[in-house]
């Protein structure tokens, strides 16, 4: 079964009297455990896509399915719960609370879920036990980006949505953080979306949905999957 | 630099709540500001004319005869012959005794005598007689103008009248015609214009008084009743109940009352009003070493035109009543007649200050917002803060842009205050006219108020704002432009940390939000101490009053206490009968007979002489026993109330000795009243007679419920002549009741103004609760999170902060109003009990946590419209 399919979907912004078609009839399915990357350069649409397949935005046409579920048109209420139970998301800056250590920022996500959680063995996961305590900086940018990882982990998601991961990181740290996003997918079976303009970090994915003025332009399904720490950084 | 104010006045937009609390901070800090000392000013304009105008006496003193020098036979004789000759046989046969000790000096003739002789000759016009050749003397001397002032008091029902002869020659104290006409013909009058309109009175109009019918044919103030405290029973003035008449001398010559003359004095020459005499006067008197020496003619002329020359009246005054101790003395008026012409002295002195403080006050907490909102903008801005810097920007250039706020916030308030003010001083004028009967001066704008207001919190907001905002910018450039989390933890987190392990999730959370800024923290703590203190005010003081009234009346079962010119003697059980009289504490004992240190070494006591069998009044202690057998179950028993024994550190067992007329008399501690009233202590009336020196059975003052004495003239002539005044428990009852009726309206104004104020100022910090938070708040959003879970672990973070604030402000208070109530109070050597009950000190938390909830409740719409943008956006 399909957990996403977005049909014949439209976002058009309206700055002034231009509209901006943003995403400009998208069809797509994601299987339940793939990792699929959509590749496409700034004002690409890529981000709207992740807004709008992950509830945060309204589509302006078009219809998004979760788990053959209508999700389009969700109250405020119902959208945010549905986020809650099936989502977790990873920020290019990280979006962690400065003022909680690491520990406490991963129950910051732990709490959402329903089923309890080894705070601890999450942590680990990530590899970020000898850190537990410490603030946010206290730490490297991949260090943070991990802990991201591992609060958005701690509830149990369905899907994870990964805005641009490695976006604010080197190359070997990127790659760190890549090899925790296709660890907790294997193990944890979390279908992941990666979102970024890097072509390197394709080759990670099962499927490459390429992107260009609101539109899938190119869908590359990889035969095997390569590991972060053997692609070509882009 | 402009384009950096531009873009400061741009934000204005996202932060109309913060402006709109600045510009209402500013606005009722200038507007009460501009009211009070508008109002003042129609008040005190006219009021230094007035007095000079109408020439208001500096003093009044009472001529001393010495009935031993100062009447020769010949001249008693001649008296008999004319003034006395028609006299009462009681009075025949005191001046009889009295014209033997004349001839021959006779032990018979005692102060008790001569005390009763006075009061003879007053009520036949020989001691004005004898009184005006002496003070004749002394004005050539210290050239001075007197007149004696005649005042007759009459009490009716619940109206206190006085009544004046109105001449059209007076030399002093001249009355102020506000309307209509003085009387010309027998049995016209004037009355107080307030008193009129409170009563429906208009000119025309009958009015009887003592049941005799007059005609009003105007509307007049006395000038020498500014505030025109009629008598003790009445010391707040009461427009409604209280009046004050002028009629025709032979109307007033046939009126029944009580007479209460005294000479007015006024000094010739040009002297500064603004002396507030009754002030010095009372340190005088209280001053031990005064000088001995008796000054020759010459001296005495050269301290006159050096009064004259420097204004000094209390150096004229003092010199008078030292070298002349034997020729006048200061009146049991002449402290109250000082109070009448000079007390508004201290509204004016009060009103000013009030107003400069509550400026001052309510611009810091301006600041305080001012703070947080700066601090807020540099935080959000430093990315933009760290480019200005490393293209070459001046911290200064960067800083002066964050003066939009104090700016904008100054002006529009200082503005709109003015104008309220302008507004508001009219009503405040009109209470004050409840309160003081002086000619107003018309209203006119004063620039003084009009620049203050602009310009003071202008100059405060804008100069402070600028420090501060030059001192949040003084991070390094690179500092700034850095990427992730820029935020240190500081001590108090750290600490926050280690103390919260206990507690769930959320309240971690919200602890660790708030002390994530020790800044913002201090200013939330502080800002709810102000709070605090304002409401812990408004408590006790709307409670203090009731308390002293309600501890002093309850124990007073008589209607009325009369007190006499003379020593009466008498043992009936129909009413009280009290002897009183005051003695300096010179010594105190302790239980084993050793000296201890005396607190106080000037303090006197007020002795008063009951009986046993006494019905109205009631000596009980805190656990409501009966104290006074305890005063015949040894000898030479005393009891004190609480107000002395705390004062001068006494307790029971204790011996005081007291200076009786320098004779050392001593009695034991029984016990310590619960009151703390004055510096009241009870004795054996017996015993304080036998002290005295009279007859077991003297008395001064008698408690009664007689109803005779409402009314004067249901008494004998006799009976009346021998009263000084009749002090009714109910009138003082019904008086303070009436003001604190207002009072309570003012109370009701002032905790609504407080629970404004905090209501804006917990807005303003809920307000910027979410906007520092919004990051945070929008992930959550993102994450999952409903709106409601998000408030409730965002928007409270400040409640147990805000809590011990409030709980820390109250014996904060209570000691600043001790404080404030010694400092107005002077050297009264009162006691006045500041407390704070448990209930009250509760009701005040809740009214404070109320406000904060409403003002989270109002910020939960700003927090609910924080968009999810938010958290999604890139840096």
């Amino acid at each position: 079964m399909n957990l996403i399919e977005m049909k014949h979907v439209y976002k058009t912004y309206h700055a002034g009297d231009v509209p901006t078609h943003a995403l400009n009839d998208i069809d797509l399915t994601i299987k339940k455990g793939e990792v699929v990357v959509i590749l496409g350069a700034s004002g690409s649409g890529k981000t709207t896509l992740l807004n709008c397949l992950s509830g945060l935005d309204t589509v302006t046409k078009g219809t998004i399915l979760f788990q053959g579920k209508d999700i389009t048109h969700m109250s405020d209420r119902k959208i945010t719960n549905f986020r809650k139970k099936y989502l977790g998301f990873i920020f290019q800056t990280y979006n962690l609370l400065e003022h909680l250590n690491v520990y406490e920022n991963v129950l910051v996500g732990a709490k959402l879920g329903k089923q309890k959680v080894d705070i601890n063995e999450i942590i680990d996961t990530v590899g970020l036990t000898p850190h537990k305590n410490k603030y946010m900086h206290e730490l490297s940018g991949g260090e943070q980006q991990r802990v991201s990882i591992a609060r958005a982990l701690a509830k149990k998601p369905e899907i994870m949505f990964c805005d641009e991961p490695t976006g604010a990181l080197d190359e070997e740290t990127g790659k760190i953080v890549l090899e925790s996003i296709i660890e907790a997918n294997e193990k944890l079976g979390t279908t992941m979306i990666i979102i970024t303009h890097n072509p390197g970090i394709a080759a990670i994915g099962d499927r490459v949905l390429r992107m260009n003025s609101g539109k899938i332009v190119e869908e590359i399904k990889n035969k095997k999957r390569t590991k972060p720490k053997d692609i070509t950084w882009g | 630099m402009d384009l950096l104010i531009l873009n400061a006045i741009k934000g204005l937009k996202k932060k109309k709540i913060q402006m709109l609390g600045i510009v209402v901070m500013v606005l009722l800090s200038t507007g009460i500001y501009t009211t009070m000392n508008s109002a003042v000013d129609r008040l005190e304009d006219r009021y230094y004319h007035y007095l000079d105008h109408n020439k208001v006496e500096h003093i009044s003193l009472e001529p001393t005869i010495d009935y031993t020098k100062d009447i020769t036979p010949s001249l008693f004789s001649n008296l008999r012959d004319t003034k006395l000759k028609e006299v009462t046989e009681e009075e025949g046969n005191l001046l009889d005794l009295y014209q033997m000790c004349l001839i021959q000096p006779n032990e018979a003739c005692n102060q008790e005598v001569y005390a009763a002789l006075e009061q003879v000759f007053k009520k036949y016009d020989v001691y004005e007689e004898l009184g005006n050749e002496k003070l004749d003397v002394l004005a050539k001397k210290y050239d001075f103008t007197y007149e004696l002032q005649k005042t007759k008091v009459v009490t009716d029902q619940n109206y206190t009248t006085n009544m004046m002869p109105y001449e059209e020659h007076k030399k002093m104290n001249l009355p102020h015609l506000v309307e209509g006409k003085f009387p010309t013909k027998a049995g016209e009058i004037t009355v107080l214009p307030k008193f009129a309109s409170k009563n429906g009175l208009e000119i025309g109009d009958n009015y009887k008084i003592n049941g005799k019918q007059y005609k009003i044919v105007g509307f007049a103030y006395v000038s020498d009743y500014i505030y025109p405290m009629l008598s003790m029973n009445q010391p707040i003035f009461d427009e409604k109940y209280n009046n004050i008449v002028f009629m025709l001398p032979s109307d007033y010559e046939l009126f029944d009352g009580i007479k209460n003359d005294t000479y007015g004095i006024l000094l010739n020459g040009n002297y500064d009003r603004k002396n507030r005499i009754a002030n010095e006067l009372t340190r005088y008197l209280e001053e031990e070493d005064k000088q001995e020496k008796t000054l020759s003619d010459e001296e005495i002329e050269s301290i006159v035109k050096k009064a004259q020359d420097t204004g000094d009246s209390m150096l004229l005054i003092t010199t008078m009543l030292e070298n002349e101790k034997e020729e006048i003395h200061v009146g049991m008026n002449t402290m109250i007649r000082l109070l009448r012409t000079d007390a508004i002295q201290m509204e004016f002195k009060g009103s000013r200050t009030f107003a400069e403080t509550f400026l001052y006050l309510l611009l810091t907490i301006s600041v305080f917002i001012i703070l947080v909102i700066t601090k807020k903008r540099i935080d959000d801005e430093r990315l933009q803060i760290g480019v200005l810097k490393s293209l070459g920007y001046k911290r200064y250039q960067i800083a002066a842009s964050y003066l939009v706020y104090p700016i904008l916030g100054s002006i529009v308030g200082g503005l709109l205050g003015y104008a309220l003010g302008v507004l508001l001083h009219e009503p405040l004028t009109e209470l004050f006219l409840s309160f003081y009967t002086v000619p107003l001066a018309g209203f006119h704008l004063n620039s003084k108020y009009f620049i203050n207001s602009l310009m003071i919190p202008l100059i405060l907001l804008s100069t402070l704002s600028f420090i501060i905002a030059y001192f949040m910018l003084r991070k390094k450039p690179l500092a700034l432009l850095k990427e992730g989390s820029n935020l240190k933890i500081n001590l108090l987190s750290k600490v926050v940390t280690h103390l919260t392990k206990p507690l769930s999730f959320e309240s971690k959370f919200r602890y660790k939000l708030a002390s994530r800024s020790v800044g913002k923290l201090l200013i939330v703590t502080l800002t709810s101490f102000c709070t605090g203190l304002l409401i812990v005010l408004i408590l006790i003081g709307s409670n203090l009053f009731e308390q002293l009234i309600d501890q002093s009346f309850e124990n007073l079962d008589y209607k009325y206490m009369v007190s006499y010119k003379t020593i009466q003697y008498s043992d009936t059980t129909e009413d009280d009968l009290i002897l009183s009289s005051t003695m300096d504490i010179k010594k105190v004992l302790d239980s084993h007979g050793k000296e201890k240190k005396l607190e106080d070494d000037e303090y006197s006591i007020n002795l008063t002489g009951i009986d046993s069998y006494t019905k109205y009044i009631e000596v009980k202690d805190e656990k409501e026993k009966n104290l006074i057998p305890l005063l015949y179950e040894e000898d030479r028993s005393i009891i004190i109330n609480k107000n002395i024994a705390e004062y001068m550190k006494i307790k029971v067992g204790d011996t005081v000795v007291l200076d009786n007329n320098g004779t050392e008399v001593s009695f034991k501690i029984a016990a310590i009243q619960d009151d703390y009233l004055g510096s009241t202590s009870y004795i054996s009336r017996e015993l304080l007679s036998k002290t005295l020196g009279y007859e077991g059975n003297a008395y001064s003052m008698k408690y009664t419920v007689n109803e005779d004495y409402s009314n004067i003239k249901s008494l004998d002539s006799e009976e009346v002549d021998s009263i000084a005044s009749v002090f009714s428990i109910d009138d003082l009852r019904r008086n303070i009741e009436t003001q604190m009726g207002r009072m309570d309206a003012v109370i009701y104004i002032v905790i609504f103004f407080a629970s404004f104020m905090v209501l804006i100022i917990i807005s303003v910090i809920a307000n910027i609760v979410v906007e520092e938070n919004k990051k945070t708040i929008s992930l959550m959003k993102v994450m999952g999170y409903q709106n409601k879970e998000i408030s409730s672990i965002v928007l409270n973070i400040y409640t147990p902060f805000i809590i011990v604030a409030y709980l820390l402000s109250i014996p904060c208070m209570i000691a600043l109003l001790k404080w404030i109530i010694t400092l107005l109070i002077g050297d009264t050597k009162m006691v006045i009990p500041i407390t704070l009950s448990p209930t009250m000190a509760a009701l005040g938390l809740l009214g404070l946590l109320i406000a904060y909830y409403i003002a989270i409740t109002l910020s939960r719409r700003v927090l609910n419209k924080v968009p999810l943008a938010v958290a999604l956006k890139r840096e």
